[in-house]
């Protein structure tokens, strides 16, 4: 059973912390196309937090095009684009980021992303440090970019 | 003519208070007896969920005896609310189990976990809702058939005999009539409150299945104590209406048999003993918690809010 997991006493804003979750989630597979979100009332009230706040994180990830808001079903994870992008506009301020889910050609990277993952937590290393190697392997092409 | 009742009134009251309590008792014996081996928050919220069942099981047998045995109904006539008790009962649990959800602590502290999918009412019901509704719609329809048969006075059959004084007398037809009969007098009353079990039923799964996660349990933790609340929710309603439904059929069985329906005076008696059985074995297994599956056996690192 999946689930989310927030800091309140985190320096990033929980309805951040909520969106790269169900994007992490959704890139990895865990999270398939169709599958439905719980709706964002139900979300805050498990949560303790304010409705605003996860209606806020679901409005970010449908604007990049992660979900799919649909009347009566609610919302619920969007297939993923033909060229292996996430359509639609991403958050002001942020750089385009590639496909926030899994394609047919990015099989092969999830699968080697847990693998990374795995061979860093028998060495030990937090998650944290396991987050600093992958930033820190996609500056040289932030620079480049 | 309404000389059965004196027969399956002790019969219904017995059943009545009997059948819930020996389930009471059994709820109790397999609490004592739980297997051990889970972690102190785990055994905390499984007490709490015990505490809420055996109050609302306890208010509801309370309610169920104190109507039956009233020997003079404050209004309408005798017998009604013999038979609008085990439907009341089901209210009383209801509202119990309202209450009782309420009392799971809050989300708290600086961490906090939720499971990404979606509840809803029909899952967590699962069959046994199904079920339910299915007895209370049949029996909505039988009390509407029973109000339809019944004489006029609502409350009796009336069955015509043809007595032959003689051999070779054509014989003359003789109007006899028996009750109680769940006509309208009994029936109607019961319809409405049948309507407000359904009612409460649904709103108490709601609330049931909005509760926030109890902090400490793992996502499947939580999952299988709130499908055993649901379970027991429709487990004790089950029982009931089923208990219900069957005195109201005996009752009507009964008249029938003495007005000469024999066929439908047997279907009737037929169809209350397996209602009976039917709902307590429907009911029993509800006593037993759900299953955590193993993957979610451990218990989360960084949450708090563990129930009192």
């Amino acid at each position: 059973m999946t689930e989310l997991r927030v800091d309140l006493s985190s320096p990033v804003p929980v309805y951040e912390q909520i969106r790269s979750q169900v994007a992490a989630l959704v890139a990895v597979g865990a999270l398939a196309p169709g599958d439905r979100l719980p709706a964002s009332r139900d979300l805050a009230r498990d949560l303790g937090i304010a409705v605003g706040t996860a209606q806020r994180a679901y409005r970010e990830l449908e604007t990049s095009g992660v979900v799919t808001s649909r009347r009566r079903v609610g919302t619920v994870v969007a297939e993923p684009p033909a060229g292996g992008l996430r359509g639609g506009a991403e958050p002001v301020g942020e750089p385009q980021r590639p496909a926030d889910g899994p394609t047919s050609d990015t099989g092969g990277l999830v699968d080697e992303a847990r693998a990374f993952v795995a061979r860093a937590r028998e060495q030990g290393l937090s998650d944290e440090a396991v987050l600093a190697f992958v930033r820190g392997a996609l500056l040289p092409e932030r620079r480049g970019g | 003519m309404f000389g059965l009742s004196g027969m399956i009134l002790p019969a219904a009251v017995v059943v009545l208070v009997l059948v819930p309590g020996a389930v009471a008792l059994l709820v109790a014996v397999l609490l004592a007896g739980r297997p051990e081996g889970h972690d102190a928050t785990v055994a905390a919220a499984r007490r709490h969920e015990a505490r809420i069942s055996a109050a609302a099981a306890a208010l509801s047998i309370g309610l169920a005896v104190g109507l039956s045995s009233r020997a003079v109904d404050p209004w309408g006539p005798p017998g009604v609310l013999l038979g609008l008790a085990p439907f009341a009962a089901v209210l009383m649990i209801c509202l119990a189990r309202i209450v009782g959800e309420s009392r799971w602590p809050r989300p708290a502290g600086e961490v906090r976990t939720a499971p990404l999918v979606r509840r809803s009412v029909p899952d967590q019901g699962g069959w046994r809702l199904v079920t339910f509704l299915g007895t209370t719609g049949a029996l909505g329809v039988a009390f509407v058939v029973f109000g339809l048969t019944a004489a006029a006075d609502g409350r009796s059959v009336e069955g015509v005999e043809r007595q032959v004084t003689y051999p070779g007398d054509p014989g003359t037809e003789v109007v006899s009539a028996a009750g109680p009969y769940p006509g309208w007098e009994f029936g109607g009353p019961a319809l409405v409150l049948l309507v407000l079990v359904v009612v409460a039923v649904l709103v108490a799964l709601r609330v049931v299945t909005r509760r926030p996660p109890i902090g400490l349990l793992s996502p499947a933790q939580d999952d299988a104590i709130r499908r055993t609340s649901a379970s027991r929710v429709l487990a004790g309603a089950q029982l009931w209406v089923g208990l219900g439904a069957a005195g109201h059929l005996a009752f009507a069985g009964g008249a029938l048999n003495s007005t000469g329906g024999m066929t439908g005076g047997l279907v009737s008696l037929v169809l209350a003993l397996v209602l009976v059985i039917g709902s307590v074995v429907i009911a029993a297994p509800a006593l037993l918690y759900r299953r955590v599956e193993a993957a979610g056996t451990a218990p989360r690192a960084a949450s708090t809010g563990s129930p009192a």
